[in-house]
């Protein structure tokens, strides 16, 4: 088979979906369809092989795959199903793997229709000249409704959906059409294999064994053991030791061709090195020019990690170090608290993210660790002219020092059911948002599109929409710009003594309810101790909030006799067990989970 | 150091709906003689044991259930067969417990004349109103009378149980069963606030909200008033939960608070004996299962034996039960280490904020809670554990 000929045969696609409208199990049924893994080995979604993505039900790190197919016209074709990270925070990883595409295979849940994030990916996808094949999916429930959802789709995207597959990724239904439609209406890869290497990293791991393992998309030109790769975006060198194809475990071969999705290793120490979106060319030979849309991933969101009481900081940075070289867009460096000691701060691309290296440190590595209010970076201009890129609140400068402050903004695409545009715009509105544009999609639906600061979204915004919209809302943003905003430090004090790890900035207009709402949650959860605590919110010298935690009263056992002591010891052991739980603030003791429960503001409460 | 003796009595006319202590209400005359020869058995076979005759008792205590609901001729076989097997020559202070209303002149005078010595009084309250939520069969008059008939019969020994914090208590009416109970002048009292035990009528109607725990501010509020009335009556205040005029504390109870051995008999007994090979505690127990009591069953049950740290802070959140706490020495002595060599700096420092709160009191000789540590006893006790 000459080049030509095997890449007419390879079909390199993505599927699309909203979170929950069937994305990991459509591709469960087409890895059991093409016979790739035998059905008792089939785990509920394969693909989202961390068990943090499987209980969240989103895939958070890509996983790639390459299925032979054999269609009903008797001939074998290669499908490379790409999958993607399937959360507004990995955006731009998301544009990657399209772009590693020619086609994408669009999934519409047909019982709740047209998503923000559906759209979020379809705009990505077509921003790659993607082939969109529409497909509806859950068919097999009594609740679909697929004609209307094709005329949303039609309506609101503009595809057209006559011909749309319906399928049931559940029960397999119609599964067996969309393959046959795969191979019909996604165009098959073009490349030239004898022109100079041009291949797009769209994901990278790191493995013990193999260093990084680059996951590419061969545009032109081919790679095979031995050669002298180079990152466009740096100059790095390195010699390849393997390449392959991700099936999805690794399966060497000798050589990739232009058309073809595989891996490539070369000792590479770290995924940084390797980064999502750059372009692999050949050293000798290279090509003239990069592909387009690399980007370095910017952190949105940044906090402090500290080690919970007794665990140590040295496995803490282990630990890290760790989750670094397996996440480009993690980044960290050590810093100190007065309030949790030594720790670091720490970059994500947004909350889920942060939230996602939190859990993965606990599950992971068994570290229990306490992570500060997460805070975006403000620009602080110095009256002296210095500009300061503020990660964390506690190193404000004085009052006297600050000419202003700027905040991120993000443009935001929030999609409702029209029965909710009024507490949707009354959320937005207490969390500074402008309303930019109101777009009926359809009757029943609606797409605000706003202007918020980057700080109320990521303080509960995305649960407080879901709440008030019954998890019909979906929310998409990107940043957009800086903006002077009058912006304060909240400090909270326990006991008179200033716990810098609580410290946040807000918005002026916000502070007082927000210290409210942080001294009445901390009431809730500190404990009594033996005196009375004070918790007190303040801007600068001004306290603006108070809450008193009374001193205990009593706590003893009045009766101890018959000599029978052994649950008088356990009561005790229990009592003494929910102390370990506590960090030590001067004089209070604060359980870990006071540091959470600040975050989550409700203004409705 | 001497053994003390418990023998645990599983009989009550009525359940009272606080007590989680076990006891079966059982008239049946049979049982008890079954209990009897049963329990005559227990101490004979528990000779058996290798660290029994270590030690002879100076203490005997029966408790319960109601013991006095034995005869007195069970309790003196009994009490005879504990003095032919452990030896009876030390003993100093045999004590029984008798509800009023259900024990008369001579009833008393009988225990008086097989040995005992010290009787404790489950008075609870003088008031016929809180007397009848807390269950009990008696009214305050048959406590006065019972308080008469103890001095008839020959007892100079003896304690009364009062209780507060119960629902519906005032401050007013403990008052004034806290006076009343002076004015008796008892040489030792036991004021209790009311726990909710797991198990118990009470615990359930707390549950469903038919019964309110009472404030812990009025609660402390009874508590520290009594603290301060008894001790202007010439009461010494040495236990969390307990009062007695000088050289009249609870030898037998004493020993709980002072690792010091004891021996519990009879179904939902405890024991604390010391191993002679290495000198550590050994805490067992029987099941509080009276049908296999008297089946003959084996009820035993043994717990881990202690190592020194489980010496050490059984030592602890015992000790510091009573007023004068641990003493420094007394603690060397026992586990060979200072008291913070061994618990740590840690301990120290959170021991040190009780001191600094008022809490706790540390000099030279000796560590112990003040009257507000005692109020919050739980806190700074789990340091030691």
């Amino acid at each position: 088979m000459d080049h030509k000929e095997h890449i007419d045969h390879i079909r390199n696609f993505s599927i699309i979906a909203h979170i929950d409208h069937g994305k990991s199990t459509l591709a469960d049924r087409m890895i059991e369809k093409t016979g790739l893994v035998a059905e008792r080995d089939m785990k509920e979604q394969y693909l989202d092989n961390m068990d943090l993505e499987r209980e969240r039900g989103i895939t958070i790190k890509l996983q790639t795959t390459r299925l032979v197919y054999k269609s009903q016209s008797g001939e074998e074709y290669i499908f490379n199903l790409i999958d993607t990270p399937g959360h507004v925070d990995f955006n731009y990883e998301v544009s990657r793997s399209l772009a590693a595409c020619e086609g994408a295979v669009l999934v519409v849940d047909a019982t709740q229709g047209v998503e923000a994030q559906t759209l979020a990916n379809v705009y990505l996808a077509l921003d790659e000249d993607l082939e969109i094949l529409p497909v509806l999916n859950k068919i097999d429930l009594a609740s679909a409704r697929p004609d209307e959802t094709k005329e949303e789709i039609e309506e609101m995207i503009g595809l057209d959906c006559e011909n749309a597959p319906l399928i049931s990724a559940k029960t397999g239904q119609g599964v067996d059409e969309l393959l046959e439609r795969v191979i019909t209406d996604i165009p098959a890869p073009k490349g030239d294999p004898d022109a100079p290497l041009k291949a797009l990293i769209f994901d990278s791991k790191y493995d013990n064994y193999l260093g990084v393992i680059i996951y590419a998309r061969i545009f032109d030109g081919r790679v095979k053991k031995g050669d002298i790769i180079r990152m466009m975006s740096t100059g790095a060198k390195y010699e390849v030791t393997e390449v392959g194809y991700c099936a999805p475990g690794l399966v060497p071969t000798n050589e990739l061709f232009a058309g073809e999705v595989g891996y490539i290793c070369g000792s590479i120490k770290q995924v940084a090195d390797a980064r999502v979106g750059d372009t692999v060319t050949l050293d000798q030979r290279p090509c003239a020019e990069a592909l387009p849309g690399y980007k370095k991933v910017q952190s949105m969101v940044y906090c402090g990690i500290y080690p919970a009481e007794g665990e140590k900081y040295e496995a803490v940075k282990d630990a890290l170090e760790k989750l670094q070289v397996n996440d480009a867009a993690f980044r960290f460096e050590p810093e100190t608290s007065q309030a949790l000691g030594y720790g670091f701060r720490c970059g994500f691309l947004g909350l889920l993210h942060m939230e996602i290296i939190v859990e993965r440190l606990e599950r992971e590595f068994d570290l229990a660790v306490i992570t500060t209010s997460p805070s975006v970076i403000y620009k602080v201009v110095k009256t002296d002219g210095e500009v300061i890129m503020l990660q964390n609140p506690s190193n404000l400068p004085k009052p006297q020092e600050i000419d202003h402050i700027e905040e991120p903004m993000v443009k935001a695409d929030i999609m409702i059911p029209n029965d909710y545009v009024g507490a949707i715009m009354d959320l937005c509105q207490k969390r500074r948002g402008t309303m930019l544009k109101m777009e009926y999609l359809t009757p029943t639906r609606v797409l605000l599109h706003y202007d918020l600061p980057l700080n109320e979204v990521i303080y509960d915004f995305f649960d407080a929409l879901k709440s008030k919209t019954r998890g019909y809302g979906s929310l998409e943003y990107e940043f957009d710009r800086y903006q002077k905003s009058n912006l304060v430090k909240l400090d909270i004090m326990l006991n008179r003594d200033l716990v810098d790890a609580f410290s946040m900035i807000v918005h002026e207009s916000n502070a007082y309810q927000r210290g409210r709402f942080v001294c009445e949650k901390l009431k809730e959860v500190i404990p009594m101790h033996q005196f009375e605590v004070p918790i007190q919110a303040a801007i600068g010298q001004k306290i603006i909030a108070r809450e008193t935690i009374r001193a205990y009263r009593k706590d003893v056992i009045a009766k101890c006799y018959g000599g029978d002591i052994s649950r008088k010891k356990k009561l005790l052991e229990k009592q003494k067990e929910g102390k370990k739980r506590m960090r030590q603030f001067g004089t209070v003791e604060v359980p870990q989970e006071a540091f959470t429960a600040v975050l989550k503001y409700d203004e409705n409460k | 150091m001497s053994l003390g003796i418990y023998v645990h009595v599983p009989f009550c006319r009525s359940k009272c709906p606080y007590c989680d202590f076990y006891s079966v209400v059982n008239r049946d005359e049979d049982i008890k003689e079954k209990f009897t020869e049963r329990l005559i058995r227990e101490i004979r076979e528990g000779s058996e044991l290798p660290w029994f005759f270590r030690t002879k008792p100076d203490t005997l205590y029966f408790g319960g259930g109601t013991p006095a609901l034995l005869s007195t001729s069970q309790l003196e076989r009994i009490t005879g067969t504990v003095k032919d097997i452990f030896g009876g020559e030390e003993l100093k202070e045999v004590t029984i417990e008798v509800n009023p209303g259900s024990t008369d002149l001579q009833k008393l005078k009988e225990l008086r004349s097989i040995g005992f010595n010290r009787l404790s009084v489950g008075v609870q309250s003088f008031d016929d109103e809180i007397l009848r939520r807390l269950g009990r069969l008696h009214k305050s008059q048959d406590s006065f009378r019972v308080m008469e008939d103890a001095g008839k019969a020959g007892f100079d020994n003896v304690s009364i149980d009062l209780m507060f914090g119960i629902d519906g208590q005032s401050f007013e009416t403990w008052e004034t069963s806290l006076h009343t109970a002076i004015d008796l002048r008892p040489e030792h009292l036991s004021l209790y606030s009311l726990e909710f035990q797991e198990g118990t009528v009470f615990t359930r109607l707390l549950r469903e909200g038919r019964m309110k725990e009472t404030d812990p501010e009025e609660d402390r509020r009874m508590y520290e008033t009594a603290h301060d009335e008894l001790e202007r009556a010439g009461y010494e205040h040495y236990e969390i939960s307990n009062f007695a005029e000088p050289g009249c504390r609870s030898m037998h109870n004493m020993k709980y608070w002072s690792l010091q051995e004891y021996l519990g008999l009879g179904p939902g007994a405890h024991s604390y004996l010391r191993r002679e090979d290495n000198g550590l505690g050994q805490r067992f127990y029987n099941r509080p299962d009276l049908k296999a009591y008297l089946d003959g069953t084996d009820i035993r049950v043994m717990s881990e034996p202690n190592d020194i740290s489980d010496d050490a802070s059984e030592f602890m959140i015992t000790a510091l039960r009573l007023t004068e706490g641990v003493s420094k020495e007394e603690f060397r002595d026992l586990f060979g280490v200072g008291v913070w060599d061994f618990f740590g700096d840690v301990a120290r420092l959170q021991f040190q904020s009780f001191v600094q709160t008022g809490h706790a009191l540390e000099d030279e000789d000796r560590i112990a809670l003040t009257l507000q540590g005692f109020n919050v006893s739980n806190r700074i006790l789990s340091i030691f554990v």
